[in-house]
């Protein structure tokens, strides 16, 4: 989606705050880069997406994984940041990338 | 050596992909590609397709997939993944400027599954795959409310945001603007005739 700077700006702040409590964000964050390739919208990752990816990443690797599914849209994110982001983890969490997912349809 | 990009503005798949190239590569360190845009379904007369690039006097190709996959030979620190992307540029070309959606839909909902875990079409940086599907969706007039629905969630979020890129998003608009400028000032060339 075609943000403006002031949004971007806006959503940069908020997944930051967002951060911390991330367990009770996922669907949210899952909803949001399913629009976005990057959580505020912007054309290269910002400091909310290294904030959101170092919170999520723990929980990602427990939990999300088994549902690639229903989280493709965080796994995909974090993929492309742990590839393109120098530093970002020590391990990168393993995804097969041409995994068979059902094909969603926007609700 | 400068080239020159010449570009047929009416046809009926407008070569978007090879606008986007030539702004890449006019946007790096060793780019220099004059785009001149002609007024028509093809380049000229004697050229019956959508796209000619010249070299000085010569003609490189008037072929577009061949044109893009020489600005990948030539630019390949620009236009990247020559080698890799040759069969996502031929599948843009055979099955993604199609009009019959039914058809369509069927390639959609494989470029649809391949975005479902990657952001590019290759790797993570913006190939030549990428350049050449976008320029064929954005070429098909089946695909603006497509896109705009989110038929296919995967397939708008690429699309969006590579066209949030100036290379991308820009270029159609250029190529109307200077459609537009054209006309007018061959209507006033056409109203000082008629005085002399």
């Amino acid at each position: 989606m075609a943000f403006s700077k002031e949004q971007q700006q806006a959503a940069v702040s908020q997944w930051e705050s967002l951060a911390p409590h991330i367990e009770d964000h996922v669907k949210e964050l899952n909803e949001t880069l399913k629009a976005n390739t990057y959580v505020a919208g912007t054309g290269v990752h910002t400091d909310a997406d290294v904030k959101v990816f170092k919170a999520v990443l723990p929980l990602a690797t427990a939990t999300l994984v088994k549902d690639v599914a229903a989280n493709r849209h965080i796994l995909r994110w974090i993929d492309l940041l742990q590839n393109t982001v120098p530093g970002l983890s020590e391990s990168k969490l393993a995804l097969d990338l041409d995994a068979a997912l059902p094909r969603e349809i926007k609700e | 050596m400068s080239y020159v990009l010449n570009i047929a503005g009416k046809a009926p798949a407008v070569d978007y992909a090879l606008l986007t190239a030539a702004a890449f590569i006019n946007t790096s360190s060793d780019g220099d590609i004059k785009l001149n845009f002609v007024d028509g379904k093809t380049v000229s007369k004697d050229v019956a397709t959508s796209a000619q690039l010249l070299k000085g006097d010569e003609t490189v190709s008037t072929d577009s997939i061949e044109i893009l996959n020489y600005f990948g030979t030539e630019f390949p620190t620009v236009i990247l993944a020559k080698k890799e992307s040759e069969e996502w540029i031929k599948f843009s070309h055979e099955k993604l400027l199609v009009k019959d959606f039914k058809k369509l839909s069927v390639d959609l909902e494989k470029l649809e599954s391949h975005l479902n875990l990657r952001s590019f079409i290759i790797g993570y940086k913006i190939t030549a795959a990428d350049i050449a599907i976008w320029g064929a969706l954005r070429a098909n007039p089946v695909m603006g409310s497509v896109l705009k629905n989110s038929v296919y969630i995967n397939v708008t979020r690429w699309y969006q945001f590579l066209e949030s890129d100036k290379r991308f998003g820009e270029m159609p608009t250029l190529l109307s603007t200077s459609l537009a400028e054209m006309k007018k000032l061959s209507k006033n060339g056409k109203k000082e005739i008629h005085k002399a």
